[in-house]
């Protein structure tokens, strides 16, 4: 049992560790390059999250102004709807939009800005109680959410 | 009765049915004509240990500073059993029944030792030790008199060895394939190297599946009286 | 009489008490991607369960045995330890995700942080434990679960097409923006939700608790063939309702919330009132049999005194567990980690976990040493070896599903 195992130096184990941390760290620092057909996807996704929770929103002001909803259920099913969309669209802007899809990035950034928007409204406008503003809201919620689907499918 | 099958791993219960433990390995002692015979059930971790990963265990009570009576198992003393039948039932309480034993004997084994085994018949590798058959013998109590010989681990015939017709079909098919080698001997002829773990036997041996056609249903999980025919 | 109410209770508990974290998110995710295309899984599943639910009730009634104390005796410490450390993993992430759900059941309604539920629910799940009865944890919180019902008075009160909804669930109707592969990764995890092993440890351990014997055969049978299937129903009436009101609108369910929804738009406030008393109700349930169950695996492994039966004082060891989990799972919680992320979780890898768990009970119900007379008939062994089959497919499947699909996206 006196043989080394492995037969490495740990000296030289050690550099490789250290090469491979710098490597990751770089990586990380780094936003990640996908190709277009991954880019696309990435934004398909996004945009699929994101019409998901404008229709909820859209649901949930239809519900409280039929006062179907208990308590502060639809205070917390906006907020949660805000979050989401926070995180669908940060998940996106950390990838770096290839050559070539410059345009396509415009409009979906644009989008999800403006479905950012609208939630926040909505979500305002639950918390203070604003029924006069439901019905509005709610038609240009449906309206984004077409334009969401639309460009989802232009992506294709 | 199969010790790996119907003792080893059962729950020990106490007089009133509460548990003290499981059969983590069973103490075999060597008698003066050379027999063993069940003389205690073990539990405990340290019983337990060496079955799961032997050479962990090695490892682990090498490494610690050693105490007397630290790496030894709980012992109950198999006079203490009143019966066995799907579980192990104890005569007395709980708390006075498992007390550190003894440090361990040259005439005391362990049945971990004996399974899983490798096992050669006159010379040639033949597989291992799945299980042991003891049988009651009155004054004697619980003696060794026979060892299964096959593939796969201690235990792994299921129990389909013993019952004809048990199911499901397809179990019962895929296990009687993968033992169709299986084989028993008598264990007067064999001789263990305890060091080492291992047996050497000769002499005649029956295919296993002779016994599942010989023998009727009634199991060894009807209570058995140890010290009793 | 007595003898009829007993019977009603216990089917009425069964009911209640068959839906989890795992079903309710899973079916209302399911119901609003795919409608009800993924309900033959369910089905395949609640019948599954029923079977060896079945079983390990009969060894447990017979044998006085639970199921688990005989996986080690008939597989094994080595494997028995496998089955060991696989279940109590899988069981421990379930028990964190029921936490989790009576966190969100609660911030629904009262809109106070989940995390800041999480403590409560947690000591007040180890008091139960602790302290109270047995049969008074199953029979109060079964009952509760009841509330549940109101996803089918929902579904009924929407007024769906149930032609249209039966169409979809005989051929397998998949919608044609989904893949093949997420449709089968969903498949498994309702197959996982539906089966999952806690259930049939938890079955048979609660069998030695309330210390039946073979003359409670019939009762316990009638639990099992009425109370399951009728809990399975709720299971689809979730997916329903979701498929009714959320596909149509693409919304997609990670939030309890939205699973609530339906309830909503088809009985308004009482409804969803009802539905979350279900949710707490069913997720509480849930959290105490996963966690006794963590507990009874691993005391039935070791050969400890386990149980609720005995004085706390006499199984000093397994109310340790209890304890050591519920703080552990409070703290991972704590972290903030998403309740639904770890139900989703749960579920697959409850999927993995079946083999571990059936194929040893399926071996048990046959071994006359353990039922006597009452061995499997030979309809009983030809299902099982049947699902068996399934079982391992399933197992085999998920991981490589839940990596192609990338949990489903």
């Amino acid at each position: 049992m006196n043989r080394r195992r492995g037969g490495y130096r740990p000296g030289v184990i050690r550099v490789r560790v250290a090469v491979c941390c710098a490597l990751l760290a770089l990586t990380g620092c780094v936003p990640s390059e996908p190709s277009a057909t991954d880019w696309r996807t990435s934004a398909r996704q996004a945009l699929e999250d994101t019409a998901s929770e404008v229709e909820t929103v859209a649901l949930v002001l239809d519900l409280e102004s039929g006062e179907r909803l208990p308590g502060r259920s639809a205070q917390v099913a906006a907020v949660e709807s805000e979050e989401a969309l926070g995180k669908a669209e940060q998940t996106l802007s950390s990838q770096q939009p290839p050559a070539g899809t410059e345009r396509d990035d415009g409009t979906v950034s644009d989008l999800l800005g403006r479905a950012a928007d609208l939630v926040r409204q909505a979500r305002i406008a639950i918390t203070a109680g604003d029924e006069g503003a439901y019905d509005d809201l709610r038609a240009r919620l449906l309206d984004l959410s077409d334009d969401l689907d639309a460009e989802r499918a232009e992506l294709r | 009765m199969d010790l790996a099958l119907h003792l080893l791993d059962r729950q020990v219960e106490d007089a009133e049915g509460a548990l003290v433990g499981k059969v983590d390995d069973v103490e075999l002692t060597r008698s003066e004509d050379g027999s063993l015979v069940v003389t205690g059930l073990l539990l405990g971790a340290n019983a337990l240990l060496p079955r799961l990963w032997q050479r962990g265990h090695e490892l682990w009570v090498a490494a610690a500073p050693q105490r007397p009576g630290q790496n030894v198992p709980d012992r109950i003393d198999l006079a203490l059993v009143e019966r066995l039948d799907s579980g192990v039932r104890l005569r007395t309480r709980r708390a006075g029944s498992a007390p550190p034993a003894r440090a361990l004997d040259p005439e005391r084994v362990r049945l971990a030792l004996l399974l899983g085994s490798p096992l050669t018949y006159e010379g040639e590798p033949a597989g291992r030790v799945i299980d042991v058959r003891a049988r009651p013998e009155g004054e004697r109590g619980l003696v060794l008199r026979e060892l299964v010989v096959g593939r796969g681990g201690p235990g792994s015939t299921l129990g389909y060895d013993r019952k004809a017709d048990m199911g499901p079909w397809a179990v019962a098919a895929v296990v009687r394939l993968l033992h169709r080698g299986s084989w028993v001997v008598d264990i007067g002829q064999c001789s263990i190297d305890w060091t080492h773990g291992s047996v050497a036997a000769s002499g005649p041996r029956r295919p296993l599946s002779q016994d599942r056609e010989r023998r009727d249903s009634r199991g060894p999980g009807k209570r058995v009286q140890p010290g009793e025919d | 009489m007595k003898r009829f109410f007993a019977v009603a209770l216990g089917i009425l508990t069964a009911i209640g008490g068959f839906v989890d974290i795992g079903d309710l998110v899973t079916n209302a995710q399911v119901g609003a991607r795919f409608g009800l295309s993924i309900a033959p899984a369910v089905i395949v599943g609640v019948v599954g369960i029923c079977l060896f639910a079945e079983m390990s009730g009969r060894v447990a009634a017979v044998s006085g045995r639970a199921t688990f104390d005989l996986v080690r005796e008939r597989l094994g410490p080595r494997i028995g330890l496998l089955n060991l450390v696989g279940s109590m993993g899988v069981t421990f992430l379930t028990f964190i995700a029921e936490i989790g759900g009576v966190a969100l059941s609660l911030q629904l309604v009262t809109s106070v942080n989940e995390l800041l539920w999480v403590p409560f629910v947690a000591l007040a799940v180890w008091l139960l434990l602790w302290r109270a009865k047995f049969s008074a944890i199953e029979n109060v919180l079964g009952l509760l679960g009841l509330s549940l019902i109101v996803f089918a008075v929902a579904l009924w009160q929407l007024g769906p097409d149930w032609g249209e909804l039966a169409h979809q669930a005989v051929t397998v109707d998949k919608p044609a923006s989904e893949s093949w592969a997420t449709w089968c990764y969903y498949a498994v995890a309702l197959f996982g939700a539906a089966m999952t092993p806690y259930e049939v440890f938890f079955f048979s351990s609660g069998g030695v608790e309330e210390r039946w014997t073979a003359k409670d055969l019939a009762v316990m049978r009638a639990n099992v063939f009425i109370g399951f299937p009728l809990g399975g129903l709720l299971s689809l009436a979730i997916a329903g309702s979701a498929a009714v009101v959320l596909q149509p609108h693409g919304i997609a369910v990670d939030t309890l919330g939205e699973t609530a929804l339906p309830v909503a738009e088809a009985l308004g406030k009482i409804g969803v009132a009802i539905a979350v008393l279900g949710f707490v109700a069913a997720t509480f349930g849930a959290a105490c049999e996963t966690g006794l169950s963590v507990g009874y695996s691993l005391a039935q492994y070791v050969g400890a005194q386990w149980g609720k039966y005995v004085r706390p004082q006499a199984a000093v060891a397994f109310h340790t567990v209890l304890l050591l989990i519920t703080l552990a799972a409070a703290a991972v919680l704590l972290t903030g980690v998403d309740p639904i992320v770890v139900t989703e979780i749960s579920v697959v890898f409850s999927a993995v976990a079946l083999p571990l768990t059936y194929f040893p009970i399926l071996v048990i119900a046959n071994d006359p040493d353990y039922v006597g007379e009452h061995v499997n008939g030979r309809v009983t062994n030809l299902l099982g070896t049947v699902y068996l089959v399934l079982i391992l497919v399933a197992a085999v499947a998920a991981i490589p599903l839940m990596v192609i699909t990338g949990m489903g996206q």
